[in-house]
C-alpha cells in the first residue's frame, strides 16, 4: 500500500535519485565515533540541529498560549508556567534549549575552526555558518524580552542604550530597534515579530544552504 | 556500499582498515543510527535537566523601578563586560569597534588563513588566536557574572564575598564615637547615603563597627578602590577626604 | 528497487538482513527521540480539555422564598467567567420561578432559536403579569418564539428546545446559587 503510493509519486516526480543521494552517500571513517571515539566532535553540528528543531517545536507550542502585548504577556507566561499542564516543561525546553543551542553551536564552530574545515573550497559554508550564529544571537536577544518580566525589560533597556551610544546613527538605530523611543508596547510586538517570523525565515534559508553545501562539497577529509 | 556492508554468516568479520575505503558506511541507515543514538542520549539528558530545573518567572516588568540591576542573558555577558574596559570617550571601542572587528575576523577567517594545511599545529597563528579568543570570552563572561553577583549583593545591603560581615542592627542601638571629627561630617554627606547615617546599612552593607576588622590604611585602600557596587572613593572628592573618613571609621569598633 | 534491497535478498534469503535490522533500529531511535519531546507538547496542547466550563456557582442575592409558583421573576446577577489568565464578572440575568414541587427553576433569557433576548410578560407597573393568552408567557422579539412560564416553547415556535436552565443550589440561609447552563429536551427534562 505504502509502496504503491510511493511508486505513484516516484513515477511522476522521480524522487528516488534525490533521497538515495542523501541516504546512500558514504560517510568517511574519520567522522564516525563508532570507529574512533574522538570523532564525537563531529556530532556537534548535528546535535545543534537537533536542539534547533526542538526549539522550533517548543516555540510553536508556546505560541498557542503566549500573547505579545505588554498588559497580557507576563500573565500569559505565568499562565503557561503555573496553570497549563506541563506548560512549565515546554517553557523550560525553550528556555534551556536557547542556551544549549549557543553552547553546541560554539563547540561546532571550534571543531570546524581547529580542523581547518573552512578552507577552500568550503569558505562559503563557513560564512553561512557564522551568519547562522549571528541569527541565533538575534533569537536570544529578541526572545529574552518576551516574558516581559523585570530581567527581560531591563536587559533590553541596556541593550538598546548600547545601540544608542553608537556615534551619529546610534539614536536612529535605537529607535528602529525599539519601535519607539523607550522600551514599551511597540518594542514587544516588534521583538515578537522578529523572533517568530523574520529570524526563523532567515534561519531556515541559511540552514538549507548550510546542508546543501555540505552535501555538494562533502565533509572535509581527515587531517 | 563496498565497505561496511552487512556481515554474511561464515565470512570473516570485516575489518575496515582492510578495505579500499576503510570504514566508510552509508549515511542511512548505518551512520544516521549512530548519530541518533548519540542524539537520544543527549535529548534524554536535556529533558531530565529541563524537568529538574524549572524556570521561574520574575515579577512583571516595571519601567519605574530603576533600582533593578540590569544584566543581559549570559551569552551576551562577554560583550557587556567588554564595555566596562572602555569607559567614557573610548566607549566607541567597546560598543562597536572591538565587536565589529571580532565579527569580521570570524566571518572572513577562510580568507585570512589561506594556507592549504589544515592541521591546527601547523597553523599556529590561527590556532593560538582562536584559543586566546575562546579563553578571553570565557573569562569575560565569568568576570561579568561575578561582578553582577557582587552588585546584586551590595544592592541588597549585604557585604560582597570576602569582606567583613557586620550584623544588621537597629540604628538606635549604634553608638558612633568621636562625632566631632571632620571625618564624621564627610561621612554624613557621602557614605551615609548608602550605609546609613549611623552606619546601620542601606543599599550598602552595615559598617558601624568596621574599625574592629580593618585599620585606617586598609580602609583608605578599600575606599580608593572598592569592590562590589561601591563607587570609587565612595563619591568623596579628594584623597585627603578619603583619609579623614578612613581615620574616623577606624575608630568605630562597635 | 535499490541495489541494497536486492543484494540483501540475494545474500540472506531468510531472516532479517543487517540492513533491515539497522533500518528498524533507526526507526525505533527516531520514535524514541520524537516521543521524548512530543509528550510535553501533546499534554500542553490537550490542557484545555481538562478544564471544565464556568462551573462555579454564584450567589443570586435572592432567597428562594422571594420567588413564587405562578410567575417568573427577573434576577440580575454577576456570572463569573475565567478566560485564560483573564477573569471577569459579567452582568447577567435569569428568570426564576418555583416549580410545583417548590424547587426553583432559573431560566436563561436567551432564545434557543438564534440567541435573541426573550421578554417576559410585564404589567403596566413593570412587574411580571399573567400571560395575555393564558399560556405563552415569554416572547422572543426576533422571530416570535413563545414559551410557557417554565420556558417550554410553543409547538409553532422556531425555537428548537425550551429555554436553557441554570443548575441551582440553595444554601442553609435559603439563598439561591446559580451554576452553569444546561439544555432541556422538549418535555422539559435536562439533557446535558
Amino acid at each position: 500500500m505504502l509502496k504503491k503510493a510511493y511508486d505513484w509519486i516516484d513515477e511522476r516526480l522521480n524522487v528516488t535519485p534525490l533521497w538515495r543521494d542523501v541516504a546512500d552517500h558514504e560517510v568517511p571513517a574519520h567522522v564516525n565515533p563508532a570507529i574512533k571515539m574522538s570523532a564525537f566532535v563531529y556530532c556537534f553540528g548535528g546535535l545543534t540541529f537537533l536542539v534547533i528543531t526542538t526549539q522550533i517545536l517548543s516555540g510553536m507550542f508556546l505560541a498557542m498560549y503566549y500573547t505579545p502585548d505588554i498588559t497580557n504577556a507576563w500573565y500569559s507566561v505565568r499562565y503557561i508556567t503555573d496553570e497549563v499542564l506541563l506548560g512549565n516543561v515546554v517553557r523550560g525546553m525553550h528556555f534551556w534549549g536557547a542556551s544549549l543551542v549557543i553552547i553546541m553551536m560554539f563547540l561546532h564552530m571550534l571543531r570546524v575552526f581547529f580542523t581547518g574545515a573552512y578552507k577552500k573550497p568550503r569558505e562559503m559554508n563557513w560564512v553561512v555558518g557564522v551568519l547562522i550564529f549571528f541569527v541565533v544571537l538575534g533569537f536570544g536577544f529578541t526572545g529574552y524580552l518576551l516574558p516581559w518580566d523585570q530581567k527581560a525589560y531591563w536587559a533590553t533597556a541596556v541593550g538598546a542604550q548600547l545601540a544608542g551610544s553608537i556615534p551619529w546613527i546610534g539614536p536612529y538605530i535605537q529607535t528602529l530597534l525599539l519601535g519607539s523611543h523607550t522600551v514599551g508596547a511597540l518594542t514587544l510586538t516588534r521583538f515578537f515579530a522578529i523572533h517568530v517570523f523574520f529570524l526563523p525565515a532567515a534561519l531556515l534559508v541559511l540552514l538549507a544552504l548550510h546542508f546543501i553545501m555540505i552535501r555538494a562539497q562533502h565533509i572535509a577529509g581527515p587531517l | 556500499m563496498a565497505a561496511g556492508g552487512e556481515r554474511i554468516p561464515g565470512t570473516p568479520r570485516y575489518r575496515h582498515h582492510h578495505l579500499k575505503n576503510p570504514g566508510t558506511e552509508p549515511f542511512i541507515p548505518n551512520f544516521l543510527l549512530k548519530e541518533w543514538i548519540a542524539g537520544s542520549v543527549f535529548l534524554l539528558a536535556f529533558m531530565l535537566w529541563v524537568v529538574f530545573n524549572p524556570v521561574d518567572l520574575g515579577s512583571k516588568a516595571n519601567p519605574d523601578d530603576t533600582s533593578f540591576i540590569p544584566v543581559p542573558d549570559w551569552y551576551f555577558l562577554f560583550l557587556y563586560q567588554l564595555l566596562k574596559y572602555f569607559p567614557g570617550d573610548n566607549e566607541l571601542f567597546g560598543t562597536i569597534l572591538v565587536p565589529m572587528v571580532g565579527a569580521l575576523l570570524l566571518l572572513f577567517a577562510p580568507w585570512l588563513d589561506t594556507k592549504k594545511t589544515r592541521h591546527p599545529y601547523k597553523r599556529p597563528l590561527a590556532t593560538a588566536g582562536m584559543v586566546l579568543t575562546t579563553f578571553l570570552v570565557i573569562w569575560l563572561t565569568n568576570e561579568a557574572a561575578v561582578q553582577h553577583a557582587a552588585e546584586v549583593a551590595a544592592a541588597s545591603g549585604q557585604a560582597s564575598p570576602g569582606l567583613p560581615v557586620i550584623p544588621k542592627i537597629e540604628a538606635s542601638q549604634i553608638h558612633l564615637v568621636d562625632t566631632s571629627d571632620p571625618g564624621y561630617q564627610l561621612f554624613q554627606n557621602t557614605c551615609a547615603n548608602c550605609h546609613g547615617h549611623s552606619g546601620e546599612g542601606g543599599a550598602g552593607p552595615p559598617i558601624y563597627a568596621i574599625g574592629k576588622y580593618w585599620d585606617a590604611k586598609k580602609l583608605y585602600d578599600f575606599i580608593e578602590n572598592p569592590v562590589g557596587g561601591m563607587p570609587k572613593k565612595g563619591t568623596l572628592s579628594s584623597d585627603d577626604d578619603v583619609k579623614k573618613v578612613a581615620d574616623w571609621l577606624a575608630k568605630q569598633k562597635g | 528497487m535499490s541495489d541494497f534491497q536486492q543484494r540483501a535478498s540475494h545474500d540472506e534469503p531468510s531472516g532479517l538482513s543487517r540492513r533491515q535490522f539497522l533500518t528498524y533500529a533507526l526507526g525505533g531511535t527516531g520514535a524514541f527521540m520524537a516521543s521524548l519531546v512530543a509528550v510535553p507538547f501533546v499534554v500542553e496542547t490537550l490542557d484545555p480539555i481538562r478544564r471544565g466550563g464556568a462551573n462555579r456557582f454564584v450567589n443570586s442575592g435572592h432567597k428562594v422564598s422571594e420567588f413564587n409558583k405562578t410567575l417568573p421573576q427577573l434576577v440580575e446577577f454577576r456570572a463569573h467567567r475565567d478566560d485564560g489568565w483573564n477573569s471577569a464578572d459579567i452582568p447577567s440575568r435569569t428568570w426564576v420561578i418555583l416549580q410545583p414541587d417548590g424547587t426553583p427553576l432559573a431560566m436563561s433569557p436567551i432564545c434557543t432559536h438564534l440567541g435573541c433576548q426573550v421578554n417576559g410578560t410585564l404589567g403596566p407597573d413593570g412587574k411580571p403579569a399573567p400571560a395575555q393568552d393564558g399560556q405563552w408567557w415569554f416572547h422572543c422579539p426576533c422571530h416570535g418564539s413563545k414559551y410557557t412560564v417554565y420556558g417550554i416553547q410553543s409547538p409553532g415556535s422556531p425555537a428548537p428546545r425550551p429555554l436553557d436552565v441554570h443548575t441551582v443550589k440553595v444554601d442553609e440561609a435559603g439563598y439561591l446559587y446559580l451554576g452553569p447552563l444546561q439544555q432541556r429536551n422538549s418535555s422539559g427534562q435536562v439533557i446535558s
